[in-house]
């Protein structure tokens, strides 16, 4: 049976294989998505302290680091029982917000836009995020650029680090926010808006 | 001069490597003018046959990210090794194996069994495990093997540089990118990083390193301006190579080592203990002792990025037969 | 062929390099499982030390000083006497029994003591069987 094996799989985080089995005709027989990947985190993070996890479980993606840094900082709350204070809060949602905007700005842009934009039987070669910069100018590709890059500011200024943030304790945020910060986050997240 | 040849890979990772080099923003158009990119998976289509019809050095500059965990990951690391001049280890877990290589703690099979069947979120009553070949109707289809042991990119190909970070932080890749477009590279196998810790980079005040308490990151709200190894907060700082501009720490948690040992030290955790033990005020056995069990995870803490490039690279394979 | 075990032995140049020393002049029979390095004091020894001997073949490490309180460096032995129980600690999680490592003092007086003590920790050693370092990989 003859087979077509698409390997890697590109423009997404992670490993991925896919293998197209073809009738006689040509036809699709059947199709396979594999995941050759495996690390183990449901292993190795066993013997870990609990307030380690939200620095550890980042690393299962570094697209959407912040949605497993949150995810794992509200964990540790459970275990604790504690209840973060407002001011947590509200920081984190406005670090989780700024994540969000980072992550849908990368995803959209860089992994699929181009199979929109530049359709699905463009160049192989080009149909990718530079190839999105060529077609839609530089200008564009420049605002597009500066506004990932606000969301991923502000993540860094509140989680130490925009991949792989480290702020998060059970019950609240090792970081506060002076008032220069804030301003700075109000201007960008106009822009982001406006965006 | 010919556009540099430039190829980005990950490997055993998450991804983060590639996104740090999204973040230099606007250089990346720079880079895009004095480099063409012949192979990306987070961005570019190219595909592994593409890469395995290029002659041999044919590329002039590899990114490799990731720690070397399954047979995959030491395949596509020989070819891109025979394909690239220059090959650097970019990040902590090529380095030295990063958070992945927690799993050295453990070994493939144990691994497979709780991720697949153990752990209390999966739903296999057939104990269905992935294999290396599986027999479908139509054929067969080929998974890589996964490792007992995690290891670090250069203890399967020879590196020429080393970039080391969780991820690597946009200064110091943006300098990688001018020193390529000058071709002002160091001398082959250097940490393209200071040399120094993470200590000399860090702002905080250190007066008196002597500790008669451990706390935990969140056992304790730290006076802001002081050293949190002298407040009694584990940092890693003193065993670390610098380079991050003690990032963590400035958001209040202290370092965990992602950028390894600095120059001249062998094994982060030994020296990690050594830092740590030799400033306990503990004089006698029972607050020795003392001190000792409040440092809950040693290895897991001391070894959090570094486990595949420490001297005993791995949790030992202890003889079950041996009573 | 029966196991012998291999136990690097760092030594203070002061109290127990004395000892073992002693034991020598005084014939005192004990297992020469044991190879010495003389070291200044036990405050030297770096943890980087004893992983070392561990790769190098070691199957146990034994690390001598002086007494508390008999530092030819006034608290060197103390330095000792912190970082040992945490690298055992950290040893421990990673499949190495706490008797591989060992910690002792004696006196330049004590030659039996420290035969005792080769013989002792060669024998609790030699039930463990080998240490096995591999590099990481199963079959070495």
């Amino acid at each position: 049976m003859n087979k077509i094996t698409i390997d890697p799989i590109t423009r997404l985080e992670g490993h991925g294989k896919i293998e197209i089995f073809l009738t006689q005709d040509g036809d699709v027989a059947n199709a396979y998505l594999q995941v050759p990947e495996l690390r183990g985190f449901e292993k190795f993070c066993q013997g870990r302290p609990v307030e380690e996890m939200p620095r550890i479980t980042t690393r299962i993606c570094g697209v959407c680091p912040g949605a497993h840094h949150i995810a794992s900082t509200k964990a540790t709350d459970a275990v604790y029982q504690v209840e973060p204070t407002p001011t947590a809060k509200k920081i984190r949602d406005l670090f989780y917000c700024a994540h969000m905007i980072h992550s849908h700005a990368a995803h959209f842009y860089v992994l699929a836009a181009p199979d929109f934009v530049l359709g699905p039987t463009s160049n192989p070669k080009e149909r990718n995020i530079l190839g999105l910069i060529a077609k839609l100018g530089t200008e564009i590709g420049l605002e597009v650029i500066k506004h990932r890059a606000f969301a991923q500011e502000i993540q860094a200024v509140i989680g130490g680090k925009a991949t792989h943030p480290v702020c998060g304790l059970p019950g609240g945020m090792s970081k506060a926010i002076i008032e220069e910060e804030r301003k700075d986050f109000e201007e960008k997240a106009k822009s982001l808006v406006d965006f | 001069m010919d556009k540099l040849k430039l190829a980005l890979y990950w490997a055993g990772s998450c991804g983060g490597c590639d996104v740090a080099v999204l973040d230099i923003n606007d250089n990346i158009l720079k880079l895009a003018d004095i480099a063409d990119i012949l192979f990306w998976p987070i961005a570019l289509d190219f595909k592994y046959t593409d890469v395995e019809g290029m002659d041999d050095n044919y590329i002039d500059v590899c990114l490799f990210n990731g720690a070397i965990i399954t047979s995959e990951n030491e395949r596509i690391a020989r070819l891109l090794r025979a394909k690239s001049k220059i090959l650097i280890a970019f990040g902590s877990c090529s380095c030295f194996g990063g958070i992945p290589a927690l799993a050295n703690f453990s070994n493939s099979a144990d691994i497979m069994n709780y991720s697949y069947i153990a752990a209390p979120s999966n739903d296999n009553p057939t104990g269905t495990l992935p294999q290396v070949l599986t027999k479908v109707d139509e054929g067969i289809l080929e998974l890589p093997a996964l490792y007992d042991t995690v290891r670090t990119l250069a203890q399967v190909v020879p590196v020429e540089y080393f970039l080391p970070g969780c991820p690597p932080p946009v200064s110091l890749i943006i300098d990688l990118v001018d020193k390529l477009a000058k071709n002002e590279l160091p001398a082959i196998g250097s940490t393209l990083t200071p040399e120094k810790t993470v200590c000399d980079e860090c702002p905080l005040k250190k007066e008196n390193k002597c500790i008669s308490k451990i706390f935990r990151p969140h056992e304790l709200i730290p006076e802001p301006e002081r050293c949190l190894l002298e407040q009694g907060i584990i940092c890693c700082g003193p065993a670390t190579r610098s380079g991050c501009g003690a990032a963590c720490i400035k958001a209040g948690m202290p370092c965990r080592g992602c950028f390894g040992p600095p120059e001249g030290i062998t094994d982060q955790g030994a020296k990690l203990v050594s830092s740590i033990a030799s400033i306990y005020d503990a004089e006698n056995e029972d607050e020795i002792t003392r001190m000792v069990n409040e440092i809950v995870d040693p290895a897991g803490t001391f070894y959090r990025f570094a486990m595949a490039d420490s001297i005993l690279r791995r949790k030992r394979f202890q003889e079950k037969t041996h009573e | 062929m029966s196991f012998e075990p291999k136990i690097v032995g760092f030594l203070c140049n002061w109290c127990s390099y004395g000892a073992a020393d002693l034991a020598g002049t005084s014939r005192t029979k004990y297992s020469s499982n044991i190879r010495i390095i003389r070291v200044m004091c036990s405050g030297r020894i770096d943890p980087t030390f004893i992983l070392k001997a561990f790769e190098k073949g070691a199957d146990g490490v034994l690390i001598c000083g002086c007494h508390i309180g008999d530092c030819h460096y006034m608290e060197g032995n103390i330095k000792a006497a912190r970082r040992i129980p945490l690298l055992k600690k950290m040893l421990l999680q990673l499949g190495i029994e706490d008797e591989r490592l060992r910690l002792k003092w004696c006196s330049a007086a004590e030659g039996k003591l420290f035969a005792s003590i080769v013989d002792d920790m060669t024998e609790q050693i030699r039930k463990l069987g080998p240490f096995n370092y591999t590099g990481g990989v199963k079959d070495g």
